[in-house]
């Protein structure tokens, strides 16, 4: 098994923004998937903390785009509200 | 209690059995990923003599994987470790996108996880109504990205042609360079609004997920969208966008048009 996952598999990138592609796969599949409340479903102050992460992550790295984590968050909480 | 957890990629709509052939490994320490089968939910239908189409039936996308490894509190304590998590994002998006070719691939929450195939099945019975408004809204369709971020380069390219003499220079100059930055970010979002609903118009649906209004001062992020296109229209959809998008970039502002997705934005 190898041990980094290789970038976004199918999905092309026609002007690369490099780092971008795995947090929208994280921010995709975390954030948007269908919820079937599954008999082991994550909670929401675990979404919370990965976002969290995310952030401190981006922030000290400078890797992505600045701010995109604030970005980022503002459409997890969004997303989070319009749920409820 | 069981050693395994059947764990759900995606929920998959289509006429025939989808092919599993070349489906990519799945998540950690998992065995192969294999297709249960969902049952219809009125059997009625099934004595019923009409059936000139073939019905489209449903199929949840599975593997199993070890309770050990994807118990409660491993989750919620390898949740703090991004890299842990992006590895199993990626294996989870691998296996959905494998299935971007049916009729129409509903991608679940990452862990979504439960004791049985048959508990699975159970669950998106239960919840059918809902599945299916949103399985007939997708159908055939899948999801591109597109991100416009106004370059660093474009952004401070004035202050550079200004020489620096005095004190008051410098402070002129600071001035000068907030107020172009002001006003190439102004541009490039009025610009970036244009484009998104000229695009807009040739997608089924689209979605701008940033609102501009909101996005803290200082970022570069002039556009962040998602549209929802037929399957069978993707070149016709990227020239568009190549279209759109290239006067721009040459103003250096980066385009970054990624997919197909699984349509994650439209469920």
């Amino acid at each position: 098994m190898a041990r980094t996952p290789s970038r976004t598999p199918a999905s092309q990138v026609l002007d690369d923004e490099g780092e971008t592609s795995l947090l929208d796969v994280i921010d995709n599949a975390l954030n948007k998937g269908i919820v079937l409340n599954g008999d082991l479903t994550l909670a929401l102050a675990q979404v919370d903390l990965v976002y969290a992460r995310l952030s401190l992550l981006l922030c000290a790295a400078d890797r992505v785009m600045p701010n995109e984590d604030d970005d980022i968050i503002a459409r997890h909480s969004d997303r989070r509200a319009r749920r409820r | 209690m069981s050693a395994t957890l059947t764990y759900v990629y995606c929920l998959v709509r289509s006429a025939r059995r989808p092919s599993i052939a070349g489906v990519p490994p799945g998540l950690p320490l998992s065995e192969p990923v294999r297709l249960v089968e969902v049952p219809d939910a009125a059997p009625a239908r099934r004595t019923a003599p009409k059936a000139k189409t073939p019905a489209a039936r449903t199929w949840l996308v599975v593997s199993t994987v070890p309770q050990a490894a994807y118990a409660e509190e491993v989750l919620e304590q390898e949740m703090q470790r991004l890299e842990w998590i992006g590895e199993r994002a990626l294996a989870h998006e691998a296996v959905v996108e494998h299935f971007l070719r049916a009729d129409a691939v509903l991608p679940m929450q990452l862990f979504t996880l439960f004791m049985t195939d048959e508990r699975a099945a159970a669950h998106v019975t239960r919840d059918r109504r809902r599945i299916d408004r949103i399985l007939s809204k997708i159908a055939g369709q899948v999801e591109w990205g597109l991100r416009l971020t106004l370059g660093a380069e474009a952004q401070a390219a004035p202050a550079r042609r200004a020489r620096v003499a005095s004190g008051a220079d410098y402070l002129a100059r600071k001035r000068d360079v907030r107020d172009a930055v002001r006003d190439r970010m102004k541009k490039a979002r009025l610009d970036a609004t244009r484009i998104y609903r000229t695009i807009a118009a040739e997608a089924t649906a689209a979605e701008r997920r940033t609102d501009i209004d909101r996005t803290v001062p200082g970022s570069r992020v002039v556009l962040d969208a998602a549209f929802l296109v037929p399957a069978g229209r993707a070149a016709a959809f990227r020239a568009v966008v190549r279209r759109q998008t290239g006067p721009l970039t040459r103003a250096g502002v980066a385009a970054a048009l990624t997919g197909p997705w699984p349509p994650y934005n439209f469920i």
